[in-house]
């Protein structure tokens, strides 16, 4: 089933200093700074004040022909400045995460071939499938494909990404 | 940047201008943000972990040269901020100096030059202070990235002219 847009209060952007913006909500999840690799996505909460808040935050990072997706982490705290009825429309298969891995899987589809996706949870799992990601035959890799490409070089990609074990 | 406004001022380029910086331009230009590259905005970041659009700064890559035009800050944004917060960038100077700066070293070493258009007395004030000179042509300053000969100047000066007003 498509996912609808993204609500008006959700903004989606790709940043370039992401570090400043969402680097606090990364180290609080994987316990170190954020890689200083490109491309960052946030998506901000717009409250009723005109602030941003940053809710969720992805990397997609460019490795030969392919992106890795990784350091994805969202900050539950955006959630206290949102009314029953704009918490309702970030449920399960439209939360933040989905619609920014689904705008990333937008932005970037003119610079690689296909997206993986390294994933031992299985919340982050089910978020990962909802935005596109299908599993590959490798536990926890995950790849979404955007372009038409044919089976053997899917096959050589996807055991490309899985060599490089865990990201 | 300058470390007394750095805790509290975060620039950075973001692909959705208008996502971020439609009410600031409308309020002073009374137009949309153009649709395309480069956005740079100003946000003041707050106690809370929010950040709120406060200056923005357009760059348009023309190859050699660059443009910057649409400047705007949004002076309630300013007054919203503490009174250290408030000193501190009246020290810094002009918030527009921190996005122009931003964009000079982001895209300053892909260039020769980059232009503006002022006539405003405000910002003419400012923007020497980021190395923009007059170019013999009303309202068209220039910042030079190299060292170019008087007649590569020259032809560089006629392209940003032909794009006025920015």
């Amino acid at each position: 089933m498509a996912v609808p847009d993204a609500p008006d209060f959700l903004v989606l952007a790709e940043v370039d200093n992401a570090a400043a913006m969402a680097g606090p909500l990364f180290e609080r999840k994987f316990g170190h700074p954020m890689p200083d690799w490109p491309n960052d996505v946030i998506a901000f909460v717009r409250r009723g004040d005109g602030s941003l808040y940053p809710m969720s935050y992805a990397k997609f990072f460019p490795l030969g022909s392919v992106m890795l997706v990784g350091g994805c982490c969202t900050d539950g705290r955006a959630f206290d400045g949102l009314d029953a009825g704009q918490r309702a429309q970030l449920q399960g298969d439209r939360s933040a995460m989905v619609h920014l891995l689904r705008y990333g899987f937008r932005r970037f589809a003119d610079r690689c071939d296909a997206y993986f996706g390294y994933c031992g949870d299985a919340r982050a799992w089910a978020v990962d499938l909802a935005a596109g990601f299908v599993p590959t035959e490798h536990e926890k890799l995950l790849v979404h494909w955007h372009k038409p490409l044919n089976a053997q070089t899917q096959r050589a990609l996807v055991a490309m990404a899985h060599a490089l074990g865990p990201f | 940047m300058s470390d007394a406004i750095d805790d509290f001022i975060i620039v950075t380029e973001v692909d959705r201008g208008p996502a971020f910086a439609e009410p600031i331009f409308q309020r002073k230009y009374k137009a949309s943000v153009p649709d395309f590259g480069h956005h740079v905005v100003a946000f003041w970041k707050r106690g809370d972990g929010s950040f709120v659009p406060a200056s923005y700064v357009h760059f348009t890559d023309c190859g050699d040269i660059y443009l910057a035009g649409g400047a705007a800050t949004d002076g309630n944004v300013l007054r919203a901020m503490d009174e250290a917060q408030r000193r501190a960038l009246e020290a810094y100077g002009a918030l527009m100096l921190a996005t122009l700066r931003y964009g000079f070293e982001r895209w300053g070493p892909h260039c020769d030059a980059v232009f503006t258009c002022c006539g405003d007395a405000r910002a003419l004030e400012t923007t020497p202070k980021v190395g923009f000179v007059d170019t013999g042509v009303p309202h068209l300053l220039v910042r030079w990235m190299r060292e170019p000969t008087l007649p590569r100047r020259r032809e560089l000066v006629a392209k940003a002219r032909s794009f006025m007003p920015f």
